[in-house]
């Protein structure tokens, strides 16, 4: 067997393990990724398109912490939007299609010329823990990697199973073979495992589809890179066109519902239902006269077709009758049929915020294996999980983000809270802050820690700084300027002023800083950038402040720590599940445990009386050492 | 975790109605400068010894108007109950007094303590010890569902269940716009505005309804307060013993003989009306006798319906009318003329005519005619119509309870706004979110925060 020796070693290549490898190697520890193929790293299985109501924020979030999605898909995309632009700053949210091919070069390219990074083709098929810290990845291969950080993604590859129609195939996703093994192993260490379920569409021959009687979707001439350290995008190259099914669609499916791996039991996996299959859509909303198809491009040099919209796990034949039927599509070719996929994944209250999990010391589990599903969910916990096996190996303080801060402290906190009955995705009233967690502050919010950590490099943060200065500035300086009140929409109640200060005239519905700065030069000069977040600072001023008052309460609580020893058996008040279930969970604050479910308001109450005395006895046992 | 601030709190911590003595009581950082500034006595409170009691006199500093004279005791952290600088403040003049030195406080630099502020203190503090706390904890699920069912069958109706189906009903209009938030126009397109605005006009008027309950939950708990006035010799202290069906005051043809306030309560048809019988009033050079007739306007401030007492035998009877009506002003009250049983069928009809003006109802305490139609008045006077009660609908009876609602109402009107100036989904949700968290600070769903407000909340005020 050969023996190698990293610090940190991370088994998966995709979403989160490229995030997981890249921050943990930039931030200086010796790294290798291990990944069943090298062709595959940063590879799409679904949907080739990044960010997208909620998702958006996570990329930015990523981004302001030093990661590599954003930079990534600014440099591969083909097609930009901003979605929700109807609605308020806080949902505006940016998705990009992206060049399937280019994406997953990209990410293979800044894997392999990340120094500090090394990558193996192999599996991680097991793991040694010396006492209760792991100490080695053993692989397929036939090699022990000695590490004190170990990173699972490995995704939907755990024992992996695809379904179509009643035909099942082991594998990790189509044409790619199933990680087996390290499930068992796993569970051998004590951790429990479920199975979640997801599917996909088929892939289509784009020369066989006939767009003419399809509605056309273009991409935003005017959208902001996704990253704060890009100057541009790739561009609005490509075309997404919109077609939908009918009810002929809908009496194929429902006639041949007992071929869909779905409906016949053959799946035993959990699907989500805010994803669901076309079958299902069907089933579920039999009222709904037609569903919505978005035939996507996958890359610029390729015919192939993604038709969001339409994952089943139909007999292949029945996939291709049905999907025949659809405006455009009747003359149809698929490249290669939709399919389902069960999976293992872990019970995600066995990790930490951290991602570290909370039965082996070095131990980190990220990404779809925690029961989520996302590219960009998977790559903020790759991200997290880099970081903090980073800190481990220097010694320093884990990293986790409150809720308050970020989406990424929310889906942190929910994985860790929250039961898992289906796979976890991000939505934006997941964020109980969700005014104040937007896309145009995430750099506000999170660029300090990037920077702390070495992820951000200087000349951005100075950038950064640069900026937020003249933000400030400038919004001071719309107390002091001035502007008749005529050049205003004229339904605006003046109360008899010919001028008014730039400050009120933009609180006025329908006035924006694009106005304002007509009549000012310095205004004028600055970036749409910085523009955009004055206009929203000031715009949504009131509900902005008040949000920021029900943080300062809601965070009290996610302050109050709970120490790592303190046993629940001992609180006399507590339910017995209650104190088994925290015993056994561990949240790290009281603001956790407050959220988990099945812990009642009552045992709250009971653990705080009791997590005072823990302290005041703490504190009387040091003073008592001390003398 | 708990909001600990490090403000000054201040309550009266005696119960409503009980006994001569009413206790003010004060504690945190700046109970010293308070006590400096209100009490005159031979000592400066924050001069004084921890643990000693001192005579003097408690006066409005703005105007140096005397409110009472105080017997004051101060208790300095650590050795207090709260373990921070207390001081109580004991006035022989009952609530009202209570309440006025309690207004001093405030506006010298208290903050109204919550319910059980006192004790969360103290437990915050360390001065109760880790079995009295689990006593605390272990009294408090039983306490909440005993007292809100109690009330429930109280009061025919139940709180903590129309708070969470009201909190339902918000959640339901919120899951509605999450969903048109969270997932794509294309697929969603827009949501009904005219129906969410209808829905939540129900919602506004339901808890419209139970903020505006108080009232006559406040009556119903704390009763219906009725001041008897009237000059000396009228026979106030016979009606009211009349009323209480009981002797309980000295009843004597001397005039001014009622020095002092009494009261009492008693039943009209399930209302608990606190009856007071007051001194006579005009000028007298008796000074126990002023100090009770300054006490018997006080009454008059505070009542909710008064009932003005003239003699039908006083041939002066029309301009007593007239001076007593015009001394209580825009009060609520009844004229009643007494002593009914004096006079005669035909003296009785030419006193009515002349004093058609005023329209008294002839009373007697004496033998009792009158008074059923005296019980109707007062029901119907008082604006207790007891429309909710009869229907069986929730009353809110606590103060804590009608905040909240006033609160989360305050919410649901920035949604109604909102949605008047078409605001995005997101921010009528944060509203309706914030409204929901407000209603559910009454049955203290919302944080564990408000969780451990609401154990101490428990404890009766001040307490
Ligand atoms: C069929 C299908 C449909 C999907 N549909 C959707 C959807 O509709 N919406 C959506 O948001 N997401 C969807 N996804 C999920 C999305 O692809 C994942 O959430 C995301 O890719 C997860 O990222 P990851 O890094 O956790 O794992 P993956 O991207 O799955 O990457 C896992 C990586 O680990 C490697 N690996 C596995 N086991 C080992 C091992 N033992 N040793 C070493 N390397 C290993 C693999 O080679 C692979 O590179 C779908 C996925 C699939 C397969
Ligand atoms: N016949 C008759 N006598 C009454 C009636 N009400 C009171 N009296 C008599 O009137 C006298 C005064 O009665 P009180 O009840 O003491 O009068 P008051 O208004 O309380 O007087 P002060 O407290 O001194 O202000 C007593 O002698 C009573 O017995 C009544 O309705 N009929
Ligand atoms: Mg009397």
């Amino acid at each position: 067997m050969t023996n190698l020796h990293y610090e940190i070693v991370v088994a998966g290549g995709g979403h989160a393990g490229a995030e997981a490898a890249l921050a943990a190697s930039r931030m200086g520890c010796s790294t290798l990724l291990v990944s069943l193929r090298k062709d595959t790293i940063g590879q799409m299985s679904c949907n080739p398109a990044i960010g997208g109501q909620a998702k958006g924020h996570l990329v930015k979030e990523i981004d302001a912490l030093g990661g590599e999605m954003g930079l990534a898909i600014d440099r591969t995309g083909i097609q930009y939007r901003r979605l929700n632009l109807s609605r308020g700053p806080a949902v505006h949210s940016s998705r990009a299609q992206a060049d399937r091919k280019l994406y997953r070069e990209y990410i293979t390219g800044a894997v392999l010329n990340q120094g500090n990074l090394d990558f193996l083709e192999d599996a991680v098929v097991d793991l040694e823990v010396n006492g209760s810290h792991v100490s080695a990845a053993i692989t397929e291969g036939g090699r022990k990697i000695n590490c004190r950080c170990l990173i699972i993604t490995a995704g939907t590859f755990l024992n992996g199973l695809i379904h179509i129609g009643r035909k099942k195939i082991p594998a990790g996703r189509m044409g790619e073979k199933p990680s087996l093994g390290l499930s068992e192993k796993l569970i051998a260490l004590g951790f429990k495992s479920g199975r979640l379920k997801t599917g996909t569409p088929p892939r289509l021959d784009g020369k066989t589809i006939d767009y003419s009687r399809t509605e056309s979707q273009y991409g935003d001439p005017d959208f902001p890179p996704f990253s704060f350290r890009s100057n541009s995008i790739n561009g609005n190259k490509a075309i997404c066109h919109i077609t939908f099914t009918n009810q002929d669609t809908h009496r194929i499916i429902l006639d041949n519902l007992d071929s869909s791996a779905m409906y016949s039991g053959q799946i035993k996996g959990i699907g989500p239902r805010y994803c669901p299959s076309i079958e299902d859509k069907v089933v579920r909303f039999r009222d709904k006269d037609r569903h919505q198809i978005f035939l996507e491009p996958e890359g610029l040099d390729t015919d192939l077709i993604y038709p969001n919209g339409f994952p089943t796990s139909l007999d292949e034949e029945v996939q291709k009758k049905a999907i025949k039927t659809v405006i455009g599509l009747e003359e149809v070719e698929f490249t290669q049929p939709g399919y389902a996929i069960e999976y293992d994944f872990f019970f995600p209250y066995q990790i930490y915020t951290t991602t570290e999990t909370k039965l082996i010391e070095g131990l980190y589990f990220s990404g779809q294996v925690n029961g989520t599903s996302g590219y960009e969910e998977a790559a903020a916990q790759g991200l997290m999980s880099g970081i903090n096996a980073a800190l481990k190996i220097k010694n320093e303080k884990p990293f986790s983000l409150l809720r308050s801060e970020a989406y990424i402290g929310v889906l942190m906190d929910d994985l860790t809270t929250k039961s898992t009955e289906e796979p976890y995705r991000m939505f934006t009233s997941r964020a109980e802050h969700r005014l104040y967690l937007r896309e145009d502050n995430a750099d506000e919010r999170l660029f300090k820690y990037g920077y702390k950590f070495g992820l951000i490099a200087e000349e951005h943060y100075q950038k950064f700084l640069e900026e937020s200065a003249e933000q400030k500035k400038h919004r001071q300086s719309l107390k002091r300027l001035f502007i008749e009140v005529k050049k205003l929409p004229a339904d605006f109640l003046n109360n008899g002023r010919t001028k008014i200060t730039f400050e009120k005239a933009l609180k006025v519905p329908g006035v924006g800083i694009d106005l304002l700065k007509e009549y000012d030069d310095a205004l004028a000069e600055l970036s749409g950038r910085i523009l955009k977040k004055i206009e929203i600072e000031v715009k949504y001023q009131g509900y902005l402040e008040r949000q920021m008052r029900e943080i300062e309460k809601f965070d009290k609580l996610e302050h109050e720590r709970i120490p790592d020893n303190f046993d629940y058996a001992f609180c006399k008040g507590l339910k017995t599940e209650a104190a088994e279930k925290l015993n056994r969970l561990r949240p790290a604050t009281v603001g956790q445990a407050s959220r988990i479910s099945g812990i009642s308001p009552g045992d709250i109450t009971v653990l705080t009386i009791y997590l005072k005395k823990f302290k005041e006895g703490l504190r009387v046992a040091l003073k008592e050492k001390e003398h | 975790m708990i909001s600990y601030s490090e403000d000054t709190i201040a309550a009266v911590s005696t119960p409503p109605g009980e006994g001569g003595i009413a206790v003010v009581r004060i504690s945190g950082k700046s109970s010293k400068q308070i006590a400096d500034r209100i009490f005159r006595g031979r000592i400066t409170p924050s001069e004084a010894g921890s643990h000693t009691v001192h005579f003097g006199k408690i006066v409005d500093p703005d105007s140096e108007e005397l409110v009472d004279e105080v017997l004051l005791t101060v208790m300095w952290g650590p050795n207090s109950y709260t373990a921070e600088d207390v001081i109580e403040i004991s006035s022989h003049g009952g609530q009202l007094v209570a309440k006025k030195i309690l207004d001093l406080c405030l506006k010298t630099g208290a903050r109204h303590a919550l319910p059980g502020e006192f004790t969360q203190r103290a437990f915050l503090n360390g001065t109760i010890d880790l079995a009295q706390a689990e006593a605390v904890a272990d009294m408090i699920s039983a306490r909440t569902d005993m007292s809100l069912r109690s009330a429930a069958r109280q009061l025919g109706g139940n709180v903590s269940q129309t708070v969470a189906s009201l909190g339902n009903k918000i959640r339901n209009l919120l899951a509605l716009l999450e969903a048109y938030t969270d997932f794509p126009e294309e697929e969603m397109g827009h949501a009904d505005i005219q129906k969410l605005t209808d829905d939540l006009n129900i919602i506004k008027d339901e808890i419209n309804r139970l903020v505006l309950s108080y009232e006559e939950g406040k009556v119903l708990k704390s009763g219906l307060k009725l001041p008897i006035v009237g000059r000396p010799n009228v026979g106030k202290s016979s009606l009211f013993n009349r009323l209480l069906d009981e002797s309980r005051t000295i009843v004597t043809e001397i005039p001014g003989t009622t020095r002092d306030t009494v009261s009492e309560f008693i039943n009209i048809a399930g209302i608990p009306v606190e009856l007071i019988d007051t001194a006579g009033i005009r000028t007298t050079g008796d000074v126990v006798e002023a100090e009770g007739i300054k006490r018997a306007r006080k009454e008059i401030e505070n009542a909710d319906l008064v009932l003005a007492l003239v003699d039908m035998t006083d041939p002066e009877i029309l301009d007593d009318i007239r001076s007593l009506t015009e001394a209580l002003g825009s009060v609520n009250y009844i004229l009643l003329a007494n002593k009914a049983d004096l006079i005669d069928e035909t003296m009785l009809e030419a006193r009515k005519i002349s004093l058609a003006e005023y329209n008294p109802l002839p009373v007697s305490a004496e033998t009792g005619i009158g008074l059923e139609q005296l019980r109707d008045l007062i029901i119907k006077s008082a604006g207790i119509v007891k429309k909710s009660s009869l229907k069986d609908e929730t009353i809110i009876t606590n103060v804590r309870h009608r905040d909240a609602l006033s609160k989360g109402l305050g919410f649901l009107d920035k949604v109604e706004q909102g949605l008047e100036e078409k605001a995005s989904y997101e921010f009528l949700a944060f509203d309706l979110k914030n409204a929901v968290n407000a209603l559910e600070e009454i049955i203290g769903k919302t944080t564990p925060e408000d969780i451990l407000n609401k154990i101490f909340s428990q404890f009766c005020i001040g307490k």
